[in-house]
């Protein structure tokens, strides 16, 4: 078996690898700090403590018992494998022990996710040897048992939708657990982002709402990953005023951190070599030299696919299981075989998606290795931390994918490295998204007159519910009058109401669902006539149902594309925000975006000679949001016919940018470039969010616009292509020089 | 303007707290509850506020379709001493209320009882309660109007999953200001009637027993399904046109439930003529499921005497099993043999393996029971396609075991004799 500082040794001596290797940062190694139990721990639980071999505390784990204690609501920040769950499982152990009758929720965002962690906390409590039931209840608990876990059960592990469909509306079933509710207990608070995020803030308004109708006030305990605004987050996520705990005391090896990119394999586009291909030479070598490997790839046909490379190794020994996949879909069981061989160690390389980001228990391995960046900073932490075994040297490879956010973090670790991850951020203020939650709140108890909805003063949507004949308005009380059961009609998940459903029919006894997309962008993408790229498939659109939203598509294969045109409109309704700075003017405000697709042309391969066209006709969509938009002159230099160009290579390159500022993907949002905006004929970016109603992140880039034109011009001013590839502002003809031209305009947003 | 659009122009008047303190409650002169235009109501007054009731009286000789109810305590009677225990029979000593409701909707904390209708015995006949809710913000004294109490017998149709249910979860959302709920037995029609009529009928809405078994048909009936909307228009508007309608309704439900209720326990305790051999064998299975041995035997051993054996297999089939508990084993396996004679399918396999344990353990014959044993295997081929695997495989293991214990029992038998 070879150590890490062997290993890297070798790797730096390579020289096939020395080029690729682009840096190697050292992370210093951490001493644990503990401290004793504290004095009121029931001896249960210290004795079951002890049998896990932990004998003191980490420092952490210590204070957040102490604020459960004292009545605060807090959030825990912890790395993996720091012993995070000890921070919620003691105080609730202890309030139990004390007071059978008492109850705690545990909010996780996956079905999954709880029923791992039901095996996590029934192990401590066997320990104790206590009569302490927890369940899991979510939609596969058996009907015959709902009762029982209703009325006995001290710890509910499930999920926001569970919650939100299937307890909250029903709450009169779960008096006993009302009244009781001691700790409400959400895990992995920071993947609660964007809309879903702001709908499980409501979720959770309506809980703590109806926690007070049955005279209980539950302590709030949340834990998450490292980001930027952990106390924000909480705070708007419960409604509560939280205590942050970042003493982290648990102890770390030396860990190196290591960033790879592939070789470029196409110089004029700036196409590098495939990191799956990459990913599986690196971890066949580790395999080979015994090192405990954790590969993550970002979707499952990658982890399938790795799978099947890495299998090879092994092909010729029986039963040989030392190369694992895991990944959503497969059995409870067969995770919880993987997770023991993974801590056994008789699995030696395991190729993962981010399922295995969250905190199920697999111990720690030696290396992980990630197939391009995972799209922020505390997943790409979170999966770090799987390497890493107390006191012992640990590498993390980092695996360059050709896209710009990869190429950037390549060219930038201290991004990653660096202490400033991303912000996440949720905007329960979204009406739409209110007024939903607003629904199922009166479903679940009548608003009293004048009663707030946790912070916000709700009687004029009430009025308009009443208006719309779902309320009915009494002298003392607001009153649910309708026969709709609210809560399923409204998706936590989906981000917009209503997608359009991708049906491939080219066995046609065989049609099956292959995918989903958005109004807006299905109307480019999936226009009858359309060829729709899925997984690297061609697809021709034989039909789009507008009306039921559904596109019929058929396997083709054919040596052109398709690129539709769409005349979108943007009318300013209201401005909120204003700003001037140097050559700029920056508004944030109410938008609506007209869409219109308009026609589309077929374009061959390589060449890229335009080869026939043909109409979209589909009526315009309009989406009511919140936007940032930012006017400047018209330069004075520069090759002015290239202008308009420059602004698409611009908002393109832009656009690619904002998710290193949010933790959004890049479907959230949306740059448009206007030639002459119709407010006042001057050029204009409009950076709008893409859900009905606003979502608070185009609403931050009007306070970090310059941050975000600089790192653009600093990547796509260093990237190694001639004239724009797709890594910075898009593919574009060759010698025409927009390259400069964007330049030239970023910079004349910023400089003088 | 479309709704979307209305919302998004309120975004500047929802204001966030923290701001200046709530302005103090401005009186409205609002009605507590809209005044309804129809008289047939009377409007009662209490200290927690006020309720509709609507009261009936029938006389005891009151017939609706072709049932008479003034034969209800005389049933009641009979099954209390004859049928103890039994799903249909009422405790002893326990007051008896028919009960339906309708509601603003179908599950969920949300929905609204607006009308409870409790029809009972008095001392000159019956009576009908119907309450009706007057406003939502008065549902404390339209519960606590119910005349339920601990150790009532409540008789519904579907009430154990639907009315109940509904009735608990308004007493929860109003249970600071009431007593707890009270611990009544149920009577759910549904459940016996899908017993009783077991194969008989494809469906047990309450309307397909009148239809079916109750000779009565609705005429002008304002289908349930309406009276949501129905309610919420008149507690909008004050109109009872419609409403008046759902009454009638709800009445017609209470009225088919009594009927249904007596035609029930008389095929339980009274053996009509006109019961058919299905309905028979149905209860008779019925009984035994309860663990009521002697009621279920009687009645098994009636049948058997009253109709031709090749309708009733079923019959001789479960016979056998009851007098194979009470070690009458001759006339057991007699019973099975006759019984897979009629019988098809997986019933026949399963009489066979039945005929094969009696000879094997009971009777000491084996070789008939491993003749058994060889036409159950030939049954089991026939069923190769319908059976399911694992189905399969239990059975062709079953079979397999037995005809191997029997061969060593035979050659063990065998060489004792030898020995001898």
């Amino acid at each position: 078996m070879t150590t890490i500082s062997q290993l890297l040794d070798e790797w730096v001596k390579d020289p096939a690898k020395k080029q690729q290797i682009q840096s190697i940062h050292v992370i210093e190694p951490k001493e644990a700090k503990t401290v004793p139990f504290p004095q009121d721990l029931d001896d249960s639980l210290i004795a079951a403590l002890h049998a896990k071999g932990i004998s003191e505390l980490y420092t952490h784990q210590a204070s957040a018992y102490m604020h459960a204690r004292a009545g605060e609501s807090f959030t825990a920040i912890t790395p993996t494998a720091s012993g995070k769950s000890l921070c919620y499982h003691l105080p609730v152990l202890q309030s139990i022990i004390e007071d059978p009758k008492s109850r705690a929720i545990y909010i996780f965002p996956t079905k999954a996710l709880a029923q791992d962690q039901k095996a996590d906390v029934n192990k401590l409590i066997e320990a104790t040897g206590k009569q302490i039931n927890s369940f899991t209840y979510d939609g596969d608990t058996e009907p015959g048992i709902r009762r029982k876990v209703r009325t006995n059960g001290n710890i509910i592990l499930t999920n926001p939708d569970m919650l939100h469909s299937g307890i909250l509306p029903h709450h009169t079933k779960w008096v006993s657990m009302f009244e009781n509710l001691k700790y409400i207990i959400i895990d992995e608070m920071h993947t609660y982002k964007g809309v879903f995020g702001s709908h499980v803030a409501h979720v959770i308004r309506r809980l703590k709402r109806i926690c007070a109708f049955y005279g209980s006030h539950p302590v709030i305990i949340c834990t998450s990953a490292t980001i930027q605004n952990p106390k924000e987050l909480a705070d708007s996520l419960t409604h509560e005023d939280h205590v942050v705990l970042t003493n982290n005391g648990a102890p770390s090896g030396t860990k190196y951190f290591m960033f790879y990119n592939p070789p470029v394999v196409h110089p004029t586009y700036n196409v590098r070599r495939s990191a799956v291909l990459e990913v599986r030479d690196l971890a066949q070598e580790l395999y080979t030299k015994r090192l405990q490997t954790i590969i993550f790839a970002k979707s499952r046909v990658r982890v399938e696919m790795l799978v099947t490379y890495l299998k090879a190794l092994v092909s010729k020994k029986l039963n040989d299981r030392s190369i694992q996949g895991y990944r959503g879909g497969y059995l409870p069981s067969e995770r919880r075989e993987i997770e023991k061989g993974l801590r056994d160690g008789d699995i030696r390389t395991v190729v993962s998606t981010n399922a295995l980001e969250l905190g199920v228990d697999i111990g720690q391995l030696q290396v992980c290795i990630m197939t391009g960046y995972p799209g922020n900073i505390a997943s790409a932490w979170q999966q770090a931390g799987r390497a890493g075994r107390r006191q012992e040297e640990s590498l993390v490879v980092y695996v360059a994918q050709s896209t710009a956010l990869d190429q950037y973090v390549v060219d930038h670790p201290e991004y990653l490295l660096g202490q400033s991850p991303e912000e996440v951020r949720i905007f329960p203020e979204n009406m739409l998204i209110l007024m939903d939650h607003l629904k199922c709140a009166s479903f679940e108890l009548p608003f009293e007159k004048l009663e707030d909805y946790a912070e916000y003063h709700v009687t004029p949507l009430l009025e308009l519910l009443k208006e719309e004949r779902v309320l009915l308005e009494t002298a003392d009380k607001w009153h649910w009058m309708a026969e709709s059961f609210p809560a399923s009609n409204i998706s936590l998940r989906s981000a917009s109401q209503d997608n359009v459903i991708i049906i491939d029919q080219s066995v046609p006894t065989k049609t099956r669902v292959i995918g989903e997309m958005d109004l807006f962008s299905a109307m480019t993408l999936l226009h009858e006539e359309a060829i729709y790229l899925h997984q690297g498939t061609q697809f021709q659109v034989e039909l789009l149902d507008w009306d039921e939203k559904k596109a019929f598509v058929t396997e083709v294969d054919v040596d052109y594309f398709t690129d539709a045109n769409i005349a979108v409109e943007m009318k300013v309704l209201s401005k909120d925000k204003h700003r001037t700075e140097k050559n700029v003017e920056m508004h944030y405000g109410d938008i609506i975006v007209l869409a219109h697709p308009t026609l589309f042309k077929k374009i061959k391969f390589d060449t890229h000679d335009n080869i026939g066209s043909g109409t979209i006709d589909l009526p315009p969509l309009e989406l009511h949001t919140s936007a940032t938009w930012i006017t400047f002159s018209k330069p004075e230099e520069g090759n002015l016919h290239l202008f308009s160009d420059a602004m698409v290579g611009a908002a393109y390159a832009l656009h690619s940018f904002i998710p290193l500022f949010l933790d959004c993907d890049r479907k959230d949002v949306h740059v448009v470039p206007q030639m002459k905006s119709i407010l006042d004929q001057q050029p204009t970016f409009f950076i709008y969010d893409s859900y009905p109603g606003g979502i608070g992140l185009s609403e931050r880039m009007l306070d970090r616009f310059e941050e975000l034109v600089e790192e653009t011009h600093a990547q796509v001013a260093s990237c190694p292509c001639l004239d724009g590839c797709p890594a910075c502002i898009g593919a574009q003809e060759a010698n025409v020089g927009l390259k400069e031209e964007v330049l030239l305009l970023l910079t004349n947003l910023v400089r003088d | 303007m479309s709704y979307e659009k209305k919302l998004l122009a309120m975004k500047g008047l929802i204001k966030k707290q923290p701001e200046q303190v709530k302005e103090p409650i401005k009186e409205v002169n609002r009605p507590d509850f809209v005044k309804w235009s129809s008289s047939d109501y009377d409007l009662v007054h209490t200290d927690q506020g006020v309720y509709y009731k609507i009261s009936t009286l029938l006389p005891h000789d009151f017939k609706h379709g072709g049932t008479q109810f003034s034969e209800l305590s005389s049933l009641v009677a009979k099954a209390k001493r004859d049928f103890k225990g039994h799903p249909l029979t009422p405790e002893e000593s326990s007051r008896l209320f028919f009960y339906d409701t309708e509601t603003t909707g179908l599950k969920g904390v949300g929905v609204h009882i607006f009308l409870n209708g409790v029809l009972f015995e008095t001392a000159t006949g019956f009576q009908l309660d119907q309450f009706i809710l007057a406003s939502p913000q008065h549902e404390l004294a339209f519960l606590k109007a119910l005349p339920f109490q601990d150790r009532d017998t409540i008789i519904t149709y579907n009430g154990k999953s639907f009315d109940l249910p509904q009735l608990e979860v308004r007493w929860t959302m109003n249970r600071k200001l009431l007593p707890s709920f009270p611990q009544v037995f149920q009577i759910d029609l549904l459940h016996g009637s899908k017993r009783l009529w077991r194969g008989q009928q494809e469906r047990y809405k309450l309307q397909d027993m009148e239809r079916e078994q109750l000779n009565f048909h609705r005429e002008d009936d304002m289908p349930g399904h309406l009276a949501p909307i129905v309610y919420m228009d008149a507690v909008r508007s004050g109109k009872t046109e419609n409403l008046d309608r759902i009454l009638e309704h709800n009445k017609w439900d209470l009225y088919s439930l009594v009927a249904l209720y007596i035609h029930s326990l008389r095929h339980l305790v009274d053996a009509p003529e006109t019961r058919s051999s299905q309905t028979e064998l149905n209860l008779a299975k019925w009984l035994r499921d309860l663990k009521l041995l002697p009621n279920s035997r009687e009645l098994y051993e009636k049948v058997t005497e009253r109709y031709e054996k090749q309708d009733i297999p079923h019959a001789y089939y479960y016979l056998s099993l009851l007098q194979k508990r009470e070690g009458e084993f001759a006339s057991s396996l007699d019973l099975m043999e006759t019984a897979s004679e009629l019988l098809v399918g997986i019933e026949k396999l399963d009489a066979l393996i039945h005929c094969a344990k009696l000879a094997e353990h009971q009777m000491k014959d084996l070789g008939q029971a491993k003749n058994y044993v060889q036409q159950a295997k030939t049954q089991l081929l026939s069923l190769t396609a319908i059976l399911t695997r694992e189905k399969l495989a239990f059975y062709l293991a079953e079979l397999k075991n037995r005809d191997e214990r029997l061969d060593r029992k035979i050659i063990s038998r065998e060489s004792a004799s030898f020995d001898k």
